[in-house]
């Protein structure tokens, strides 16, 4: 489908601009927004603080490639109409929020296609997944592959779970939409 | 005056400004120690057990030391860009919010701590990265310099030789404590020659390429140095960290455990698939 590979191709020049250009210039920034930088609705989500950051967060987003399958590609093609939708929420849910960088939020939206689409496994990640988020959420969460003083945001995996329904709930509409016309 | 007289004492000026371009020149030295600017009066560094408070994200400054303000030293336009350079290195850290460059003019020589807070305070910054610098030239004739007795050979031989030793050496000091946090060194040497009558220029020119080397060591070096820094507040506690208030940076990302848990799953996944296959 074409706009799906525009999607794909989107999300390739994406994660590429936000990681190669400054990070300073690409991050989730609340003071930027204000003085009007809405690039970083999109490029925030896919700027990391680090290459262990970044390779943590890709190899999350192979292994729920493996267990969902060829499916996967229209969650991914997903993934820059959702980016500035989470970065919103991170604006009303994380009010402390100052800078935020990371791809693990729209992990959040993966995981909720794999949970539909991956079968028993996929079903088995997304309650893990779940329980994870609720633990995080009580505790505080933080991450070894994060540099010094930068903790984990579990709002974003909150936001990112949530679009991931929104997601799906998009998919049903237009695939019932698509068999009632036919 | 006969012509005999006229033509001894031709020759009598051309040996004797022959003989002046022959013998060494000497040399030039370039000095800004970081020890006489902060401790101008000789005074004992104090030994305060205290540590370091750092938070972050850190407003840092970096300047180099006034020197003593002799002609020929790198011009103030020539010292910014170096420091760019450095600023450049380190911009693109999250725990590093600002770097400033700090103007020497804004910095007294022997000025001492009082001095170096007063700068942080106007540039408002928390830590600050001062250049001290030591360069030497020396400057000599090589035997090709026999050819400036035919006074053209001082514009087409190259009879004259420089060597340029350059240290330059960043010192992190928190401004609060005025506690030394780290350093590192970095140094070039330059050799060259030119013939007399651009000596100056190309010595000059040396001198700048001397430092603009010697930067470029320091900047390996001294990431070097912070990265061992982080290291050492982390595992000795040297310093303490703390977030400033309304400063809360946020990471999407997966820790261990997911990625343990995803990697697991997709092992099954993949052995499923064999199976049904």
């Amino acid at each position: 489908m074409p706009v799906e590979r525009m999607l794909l191709a989107t999300l390739v020049v994406l994660l590429a601009a936000a990681n190669l250009l400054p990070g300073e210039a690409m991050e989730w920034n609340r003071e930027a927004f204000g003085e009007g930088q809405w690039w970083r609705l999109w490029t925030g989500q896919f700027c990391h603080w680090s290459a262990l950051h970044l390779a943590g967060n890709l190899a999350a987003v192979g292994a729920i490639a493996l267990i969902t399958g060829r499916r996967i590609q229209r969650w991914l093609s997903a993934l820059p109409l959702l980016a500035p939708l989470l970065s919103l929420f991170l604006l009303a849910a994380a009010p402390a929020l100052t800078h935020y960088r990371g791809l693990s939020g729209l992990v959040g939206a993966l995981i909720v296609g794999a949970a539909l689409e991956g079968g028993a496994i996929g079903r088995l990640l997304g309650l893990a997944y779940l329980a994870k988020l609720g633990f995080d959420a009580m505790r505080g969460g933080s991450s070894p592959l994060l540099p010094e003083g930068i903790s984990t945001t579990w709002q974003a995996h909150l936001g990112g779970i949530l679009l991931g329904i929104a997601t799906a709930a998009a998919l049903r509409y237009r695939r019932a939409g698509r068999l009632s016309g036919s | 005056m006969n012509g005999k007289m006229i033509t001894t004492l031709l020759l009598a000026t051309l040996v004797l400004s022959g003989c002046a371009t022959w013998f060494d020149r000497g040399g030039q030295i370039h000095r800004g120690s970081v020890v006489d600017y902060l401790y101008p009066k000789g005074e004992q560094p104090t030994l305060t057990p205290t540590v370091p408070e750092l938070r972050l994200p850190l407003r840092v400054g970096i300047a180099f030391v006034p020197g003593n303000n002799t002609l020929g030293e790198l011009p103030e336009t020539e010292r910014e860009l170096l420091l760019k350079r450095v600023r450049d290195a380190f911009a693109n850290r999250p725990y590093i919010a600002a770097i400033e460059v700090i103007p020497s003019t804004y910095l007294r020589p022997r000025g001492g701590f009082d001095n170096l807070q007063q700068a942080a305070r106007m540039f408002n910054v928390d830590v600050v990265a001062l250049l001290s610098y030591d360069q030497v030239q020396f400057s000599d004739s090589n035997r090709l310099s026999i050819f400036y007795w035919t006074i053209v050979g001082g514009y087409f031989i190259n009879g004259s030789q420089y060597d340029v030793n350059t240290l330059v050496d960043a010192a992190v000091f928190d401004m609060t404590t005025r506690s030394l946090l780290f350093r590192a060194p970095g140094t070039s040497q330059i050799k060259g020659s030119s013939p007399l009558v651009k000596f100056a220029e190309a010595s000059r020119e040396a001198r700048g390429e001397g430092y603009r080397q010697a930067v470029d060591d320091l900047i390996p070096r001294l990431n070097t140095q912070l990265e061992a820094f982080r290291v050492r507040v982390k595992e000795e506690k040297v310093a303490r960290i703390v977030e400033k208030p309304g400063y809360n940076r946020g990471s999407g990302s997966v820790d261990l455990a997911t990625l343990g848990l995803l990697g697991t799953l997709a092992a099954l996944a993949m052995l499923k698939k064999r199976h049904a296959g």
